[in-house]
């Protein structure tokens, strides 16, 4: 039992790290009401979704309020610049990449609670300095919340090193825990109350999405690798092309891409624009017309986040540089074709998927009151599969780390 | 990082020390060398070593004055009491390293066997170990070098003697293919290792950084190898770049254009060079590409005595019994039109990193530590700590020149030269590889400065070149060879020219190589002056600064003005370079660490295994397991009845002599178990039967066992270390290489257990035994 020792301090850090997290989402930022901010917050429902699916908890302003969202949006943002392969950004030592991704962490968690904080400002109570005249609170506020989101970042990488699940395991309780709002109130127009029989269809949605979503999740195309440089294999090399290009972004994002421009026009003048009106019209999830989009930008998304996983010129001037090759297929740019058109078919046939599953759910609720709550479900789930499967794959590498026997099977 | 509260402990230990020095100079040689005892005792009683450190100490500085003559200063003593506490300590060249060493060798030779000084290199290691050696000796402990005088066959050196010695003066790759081999022993006479205690580690940063990149590989097994490299490198020459092959622009990468690659097809008449059939002819063709324009002679190697040897490019020393591996190094012979060497499959391996974590405690020297200290921290628990110097440090160490072409560059170091030249002060001048060492050679004697040069081929005359390299008018030049544990003694008059200059025409690639550089001049407070050359064609800047630093020396590689200004916009480029090949060694020691771990359980396992084979425990169930699990397997393969299958299953593993005709009769018993199980056990007491003696047999059963997981360990070692290479494209959204690694190296190991009970059935079933006149009885296994 010595060797599970790591396995056991690991699985009781993260836990450690998890009620850290759900404390600091209690803690109120100071100047605030509580109550009224809730209040004022809770118009925002689409808010919280998203909040939800980055391990934030945007119902009420509190320490911990921005979760994991600023830093993942920005670890995308860093993947995406160096999937450009601009040599300089490439040679950056880990440290001084570190030290850039903080900074697009503040910047977008400075931006992200000024959202917030803008929506609930009535609920603010005024700070002066003896003698002033001026509101520091909203400074103050804003200057909390992002201190907050960095202390989340801080949380989330010693959970990657000492931690079980790397940083995106914290997101994963509040996740679960939220299921039940999530679909009783969805994005904020389609209640769906909880009554037994809704919740009997929701399990038997969740095992169909589970048995759907699980295998696609895990598969892969392998294309098999010649490498000249290797002597010879025991185990044949390959590159993986998974089926889901995108894993689990597109979910995860594209609340927060279908809601930005409600939230713009809602908040400003704009509402009484035509412009203005079309928005609100093209983003409604309760007509036609928003369904679509949210089809749309769930597409793009796969597209946009599968073309930064998977790299495919970036792959074939890899495997140019290092010898390696695929049988039959000429390295450099043919093998960048090669690969692009298989990463293509692959996306649009994964997307083809996605976009069924999770639209049937939105058409369905054109005519059934708050089924269309289901699409929030079945995005969460592909999130907790993509998440759970990184955290068992660790697992079993830490259990299986130390057990080796000879003679005994 | 500051160390004033543990400085002060230190700093208080020494005053100890040196008012016990005192005491002990009234006591009698006697009196002294009974110290020994009296210490040992106190250990026995179960003082812990610690504590001890002050009588030890003095003791041995005693000792030293009385030997050797030499006394120790203050800040050695202070040296040797950091480094009892875990440190590594950063004490510039000419300080005195070696003695400062011998004060925790002596403690730690108190408790006996398993103590070890680790050098840079053999010359070193023998060399001290006789001068310090005698030392030890009179205070009635044991030494021994652990490599071979330089002449001298390794093969001669009595091992068990070595290690059963208190302290044990080595290198590291010596160490660490000692314990590799100690562990391919068969029984427990044949062992000689005797635990790892303590290392102390001198150019500790050489031995855990720079050499720990990659891993001890111990290469034995041969590999079945093709025709194809001679024939491969002919076409190769006939290339022409740019048309057939592209090169990237740091020049570390190269690869076939499309157009080369069927300019090549033609030439072989093949009609695809990339499909699986021609995989084979196509590896070779990549090999000899690389050989041919990746590296170069008298960089990366030198062909000598119609050999290829190796060049350890951070201190330009020939890298003895070492080759290339995978094909690469008979694509290098095929290259030099040398006779092509049998490749060879790995057989053992560990890393430093896993070798030196073995020890209980590690300590380590070095003049240049400080720029890595976190990474000593973390991976060896080791922290820094600075000595100061015993004469205050007053070599000038001037500001870089730095020149756009390397032509400009030289002539105008050539200058400086014969100016020193001239007023007779020595200058040392280094370079930046064998080739450039030549260069610069020629240049020389095209301006009639007559000079010494020193690398790798003249390695043999090191020690007189350096000895002469101080006198007035000397002129020195080498590769970085000339720079760890190169001391050089100044001449007369030369103090009064302002000591010795040395004079780098480049900058190497590790901060640390540069200051070892600098360091020859200026040792034990003489004046001195360092001064480093560069230009922007240097190799360093050429394969690591941004593309723009290149398209810009194209275009101004004849600009009339040569020298660029020190607060120009190139400043920097030299050190940041240096910064991004830092930061490639470090992950890739960080990577190596990693894979590491993964083999190092495997190892470890079949090491512990191993040792419990030798000691006898449980050899029958262990034999009774392999050989019945290998007839459970084999079954489990073939659930439907194979005749053929089981026949040449029997004939290779179980009794050449089978009578096949049950079998032919009753089909079915060739997926019966339990018939096999019986054929098996039944033949198992007919071989016991011409080895009736009972240890006889013990032995057999123990030797059988051994072999079997020797030959399979060797195999795992092989396919462990191309997993590496396997797995590495597999990092994807939700996939480690990690872990994948980890992954194939299980289902690798399970693979290995089927073949490893095989293994161990033929060789007790298949082998002849021929008794012997003497009683005795030879064994030759399949």
């Amino acid at each position: 039992m010595k060797t599970n020792h790591d396995l056991l301090k690991r699985c009781l850090t993260t836990m450690m790290l998890v009620a850290i997290l759900a404390l600091g989402q209690q803690i109120p930022i100071p100047g605030y009401d509580l109550t009224a901010a809730s209040d004022a917050l809770a118009k925002f429902q689409f808010l919280q979704v998203f909040s939800y699916a980055t391990g934030g908890a945007l119902g009420a302003p509190t320490l911990m309020s921005l979760g994991l969202g600023p830093y993942m949006t920005a670890l995308i943002l860093w993947q995406a610049l160096s999937s450009l392969g601009i040599p300089a950004v490439d040679k950056l030592s880990t440290r001084t990449a570190g030290f850039i991704q903080n900074g697009i962490t503040a910047v977008l968690a400075l931006v992200q609670g000024l959202e917030m904080l803008w929506l609930s400002r009535s609920a603010l109570t005024p700070l002066y300095l003896p003698g002033g005249s001026y509101d520091f609170s909203f400074l103050v506020a804003l200057l909390i919340l992002t201190a907050g989101a960095m202390l989340v970042v801080y949380l989330a990488l010693y959970n990657a090193d000492h931690g079980i699940g790397s940083t995106v395991m914290l997101i994963l309780p509040g996740l679960i825990l939220n299921i039940p709002n999530m679909l009783q109130n969805g994005w904020g127009h389609s209640p769906y109350p909880l009554t037994p029989e809704h919740i009997a269809t929701a399990c038997v949605v969740g095992v169909i999405v589970l048995l759907v979503a699980v295998p696609l999740n895990y598969g892969e195309i392998r294309f098999e690798l010649q490498k000249p440089m290797l002597e010879s294999a025991f185990s044949k090399p390959y590159l993986p092309l998974p089926f889901l290009t995108a894993g689990s972004m597109p979910f995860m994002f594209s609340t927060m891409v279908f809601t930005i421009p409600q939230t713009v026009v809602q908040a400003t003048n704009l509402r009484f624009s035509k412009v203005g009106q079309a928005i609100l019209a093209w983003t409604d999830y309760l007509n036609w017309r928003g369904i679509i989009t949210y089809g749309v930008i769930l597409v793009l998304l796969g597209f946009v986040f599968g073309f930064v996983n998977f790299q495919p010129s970036k792959q074939a001037k890899t495997l140019k540089e290092s010898g390696d090759y695929i049988a039959g297929v000429m390295p450099g740019d043919d093998t960048e074709a090669f690969l692009t058109h298989h990463f293509l078919w692959l996306t649009v046939i994964g997307n083809s998927i996605i976009f069924v599953i999770a639209l049937l759910p939105l058409v369905i609720g054109l005519y059934i009151k708050g089924i269309s709550n289901y699409t929030l479900l079945i995005g969460n789930l592909f999130i907790m599969i993509t998440i759970i499967s990184t955290v068992v794959q660790q697992f079993q590498a830490l259990r299986l780390k130390n057990q080796y026997q000879l003679f005994d099977e | 990082m500051n160390f004033s509260l543990r400085r002060h402990k230190y700093i208080r230990q020494t005053r100890q020390i040196q008012a016990l020095i005192k005491q002990y100079q009234a006591l009698g040689d006697e009196q002294l060398k009974a110290k020994t005892v009296e210490l040992r005792e106190q250990l026995a009683q179960g003082k812990p070593l610690d504590k001890l450190l002050v009588e030890a100490y003095a003791t041995v500085c005693e000792a030293a004055r009385r030997v050797l003559g030499m006394v120790p200063y203050d800040v050695q003593i202070l040296g040797a009491v950091a480094m009892e506490d875990r440190n590594i300590i950063e004490m510039k060249t000419g300080e005195g390293k070696t003695l400062t060493a011998i004060m925790p060798m002596y403690l730690h030779g108190l408790t006996g066997p398993g103590n070890f000084l680790i050098t840079a290199n053999e010359y070193l290691a023998n060399r001290d170990a006789k001068e310090m050696g005698v030392v030890y000796q009179w205070l009635g402990l044991t030494v021994m070098p652990g490599v071979a005088e330089e002449g001298s066959d390794e093969d001669e050196l009595d091992r068990h003697q070595v290690y059963s010695a208190d302290i044990v003066y080595t290198t590291n790759s010596a160490l660490g293919f000692d314990y590799l081999t100690d562990n391919l022993a068969s029984t427990a006479e044949d062992r000689y290792m005797q635990g790892f205690n303590f290392a102390l580690l001198d150019e500790a940063d050489a031995v855990l950084l720079d050499s720990a990149s990659t891993p001890l590989i111990i290469s034995g097994a041969p590999r079945p190898q093709s025709n194809f490299y001679v024939s491969s490198d002919r076409l190769i020459k006939m290339l022409v770049e740019d048309e057939d092959f592209e090169r990237s622009e740091d020049e570390k990468q190269i690869w076939f254009t499309p157009a080369g690659i069927e300019r090549m097809q033609a030439y072989f008449g093949v009609d695809d060079l990339l499909s699986k059939d021609w995989t084979d002819l196509y590896r070779h063709l990549v090999l000899a590409l690389r050989a041919n324009y990746l590296l170069k002679p008298d960089r990366d190697y030198i062909v000598a005595h119609g050999e290829v040897s190796l060049i350890d490019i951070t201190n330009g020393r020939e890298l003895t019994g070492m080759k290339l591996e995978a094909g690469m190094h008979q694509a290098l012979e095929a290259k030099e039109g040398v006779g092509i060497t049998q490749e060879m499959r790995a057989m053992a391996q560990v890393t430093f990193q896993n070798l030196f974590r073995m020890f209980h405690q590690l300590a380590g020297m070095t003049g240049t530590a400080a720029t890595d200290a976190s990474e000593f921290m973390e991976i060896y628990h080791l922290a820094v700590f600075k000595v100061p110097t015993h004469k205050p440090n007053i070599r000038k160490d001037r500001p870089d020149r730095l020149f756009i072409s390397n032509e400009a560059k030289l002539l105008a170091s050539l200058k400086v030269i014969r100016q020193a030249y001239e007023d007779k002060r020595p200058v040392l001048i280094e370079t930046g590889s064998l080739a450039l060492s030549n260069l610069y050679s020629r240049l020389l004697l095209r301006e009639g400065i007559p000079h010494s040069l020193l690398n790798a081929r003249s390695a043999a005359k090191e020690a007189n070149i350096v000895a002469e390299a101080g006198r007035p008018g000397a002129v020195t030049v080498a590769t970085s060879m000339a720079g760890r544990g190169t001391d050089i003694h100044l001449g007369d008059g030369v103090k009064a020219q302002g000591g010795l200059l040395v004079l780098g025409t480049e900058r190497m690639d590790n901060p640390r190589v540069d200051n070892q550089l600098r360091g020859r001049a200026g040792r034990q407070g003489d004046p001195g002056e360092s001064l480093f050359y560069a230009s922007l064609e240097d190799r360093i800047v050429l394969q690591n600064a941004p593309r723009h630093v290149r398209k810009w020396t194209d275009k101004h590689a004849t600009a009339p003005k040569q020298r660029l200004s020190n607060h120009g916009r190139f400043r920097h480029v030299i050190d940041n370079a240096q910064r991004v090949i830092a930061t490639g060694e470090r992950s890739q020691r960080f990577s190596t660490l990693q894979y590491g771990e993964v083999f190092r359980v495997q190892r470890d396992k079949i090491y512990e295994q191993r040792d419990a084979i030798i000691a006898g425990e449980d050899v029958q169930g262990k034999v009774d397991f392999a050989v019945k699990q290998a007839a459970r397997n084999f079954v489990q393969d073939h659930p439907q009845p194979d005749v053929a299958a089981f026949l040449d299953f029997v004939y290779q593993h179980v009794d050449r002599d089978y009578n096949p005709a049950p079998v032919r009769e009753a089909p079915k018993l060739a997926a019966d178990v339990d018939y096999l199980t019986d054929l098996i056990m039944h033949r198992l007491a007919a071989v016991h039967e011409k080895l009736p003696a009972e240890d006889q047999w013990a032995y057999f059963e123990r030797l059988a066992l051994l072999k079997a997981i020797d030959w399979e360990w060797i195999e795992q070692v092989d396919n462990l270390q191309t997993l590496q290479s396997v797995t590495m494209n597999r990092s994807t959204q939700g996939s480690n290489p990690m872990y994948e690694y980890q992954k194939e190296s299980r289902r690798s190991f399970k693979v290995m257990k089927r073949a490893l009970y095989q293994e161990v059935l033929a060789n007790l079933l298949c082998s002849e035994l021929i008794a012997k006149a003497d009683g005795t009885v030879k064994v030759n296994f399949p």
